[in-house]
């Protein structure tokens, strides 16, 4: 079910019920392609996330849009999903020590957390926070740990985070509140080029181990979208 | 080459078009200038498009030497402009030669003004826009001393418009607001008789307003879009006004939505005035 409420006088958001599911996020992802696919008049961008999608117009007015956005919901049953989602396995450098409080918090040793971690299937949710960050869902309740209540001044490139529900790469240097478990060394996010990130919403994320000597020809490495996509996903 | 040259940079100069659109599904930031009817102003002054890059100065302005003949205009807050220490106007079309300088006196109004040029600042695009995200680092850094700036081939003696002020983003208001997708969590409250108060760390990316008088909430929700004018409510009470630079996504109850119009006015409010809002519905 989703509900359809004014946002601003140039924006609406249309929310799906319910907490954060595979089910939904899919969802709102086959409706943000068919609304983008569909070049209606009027709207200018849509900011999809796990349980809404925000669509930006200008030019008309709410009851219009809803209108609009009510007829295409229609459509979903029969818009064909030829959506592209990738498999990828990406390379993670971990944390020598599992930090004292994720120890603690979920009474648990490093090496049960991460094989436990590794097997993970996770889902890309949404992208934001920072540009080319990609929030994924798919952390099993046992690992969920809440944020730090004081957030890190910074937190290095490349960082794999845990907190709450989610777990994330933060794609640049930055402060925040989540655990850091690990680093990936592939870049997310270029902003020379227009497709900008080769990861993208409904993309299916695990993390694989790597040695220290292979992080660092990694991140010295000159990442192409291409080369990643042929070294680290399935197509 | 028609260029430009930073003597003293100002508090915070920094290049900026309408802003960076498309591209937030990725998280990338809108930015653009703060106040967007100001910019406008600025570039149809000089015969340039709305969306032309130009440079938005925060309280103290930069000394610019210029190193050839070109037409700027001063727009948004109330300064004292100098060219070659004689004071011109604001809001109005500029001639300017090869060798003259051009500094600023006093803020009397507002907080930030627009330098426009003829024809346009001819900085790198990143993402369809020349904007400088303060937060994100996108676009070129925030304007350093003895730095030079390239203007794009003018067109000297084209058609120059003179204009009043297409919005006046000046002058004292109740700032019109929405209700947000979950203004439910302040919907007891009577935000008629609320003041705010403005923090001095106020910035490009965020308003952070200091209502007088106590709230707090333990609304969870699920993390989506946020929108330049959305005004977050923070688990222990602070009320943060989301400016051009904010991020694109944010955890936070969303409970009051800013007219556009009136952004571009709480745009040019300093830190430590008091501001007051118009509930209004849609």
């Amino acid at each position: 079910m989703i509900s359809i409420i004014p946002y601003s006088l140039k924006a609406v958001l249309v929310q799906w019920d319910g907490p954060i599911h595979n089910k939904t996020t899919s969802e709102v992802n086959l409706f943000n392609k068919l609304i983008q696919s569909s070049r209606v008049q009027y709207i200018s961008e849509t900011i999809p996330a796990f349980t809404s999608i925000t669509v930006c117009f200008d030019g008309t007015d709410f009851s219009d849009i809803k209108a609009t956005l009510e007829k295409l919901y229609t459509q979903l049953n029969t818009y064909s999903n030829d959506i592209q989602k990738r498999t990828w396995i990406l390379p993670m450098l971990t944390s020598e020590v599992l930090p004292e409080d994720i120890k603690n918090y979920l009474s648990i040793d490093s090496e049960k957390f991460y094989q436990s971690f590794f097997n993970i299937r996770f889902t890309i949710g949404m992208k934001g926070f920072l540009p080319g960050f990609v929030y994924l869902a798919g952390l099993p309740e046992q690992m969920n740990i809440p944020r730090k209540s004081v957030p890190d001044r910074s937190i290095p490139q490349g960082s794999i985070a845990i907190g709450g529900a989610q777990c994330g790469i933060y794609p640049k240097e930055s402060p925040g509140g989540w655990h850091i478990i690990g680093n990936c060394p592939i870049p997310l996010i270029d902003l020379n080029d227009e497709n900008i990130s080769c990861f993208h919403i409904g993309d299916e994320i695990r993390f694989a181990p790597i040695n220290r000597a292979k992080h660092i020809l990694y991140s010295t490495t000159d990442w192409t979208f291409d080369m990643i996509i042929s070294q680290f996903s399935n197509s | 080459m028609n260029t430009i040259k930073i003597i003293s940079s100002g508090l915070l100069t920094t290049v900026q078009d309408l802003g960076r659109y498309g591209y937030r599904s990725h998280g990338i930031p809108l930015s653009g200038a703060m106040d967007q009817s100001s910019a406008k102003l600025a570039n149809l002054l000089v015969g340039n498009d709305e969306n032309d890059a130009l440079l938005e100065c925060t309280m103290m302005g930069p000394k610019i030497e210029f190193l050839c003949d070109t037409y700027i205009a001063v727009t948004g807050a109330e300064v004292e402009i100098y060219l070659d220490d004689v004071l011109l106007d604001l809001n109005t079309t500029l001639l300017i030669k090869s060798g003259n300088i051009l500094k600023f006196g006093k803020v009397h109004r507002g907080c930030r003004f627009y330098i426009s040029f003829d024809s346009g600042l001819n900085t790198m695009i990143i993402l369809g826009s020349r904007s400088t995200d303060t937060v994100s680092e996108i676009g070129i850094p925030i304007l350093k001393r003895e730095q030079e700036l390239d203007l794009f081939q003018n067109n000297l003696g084209r058609f120059i418009v003179n204009l009043s002020p297409l919005k006046d983003t000046l002058t004292p208001r109740k700032i019109k607001v929405y209700p947000g997708p979950e203004y439910h969590v302040i919907e007891d409250m009577d935000l008629a008789k609320v003041s705010f108060t403005i923090d001095p760390s106020s910035n490009r990316m965020s308003y952070i307003l200091k209502a007088n008088f106590e709230v707090s909430h333990s609304h969870e929700m699920i993390s989506s879009a946020v929108l330049p004018g959305t005004i977050q409510l923070t688990p222990s009470g602070q009320f943060n006004a989301l400016m051009r630079d904010a991020q694109t996504t944010g955890g936070y109850p969303r409970v009051l939505q800013i007219d556009e119009d009136d952004l571009d006015y709480l745009a040019q409010c300093r830190g430590g005035e008091s501001i007051l809002f118009d509930l209004i519905s849609y």
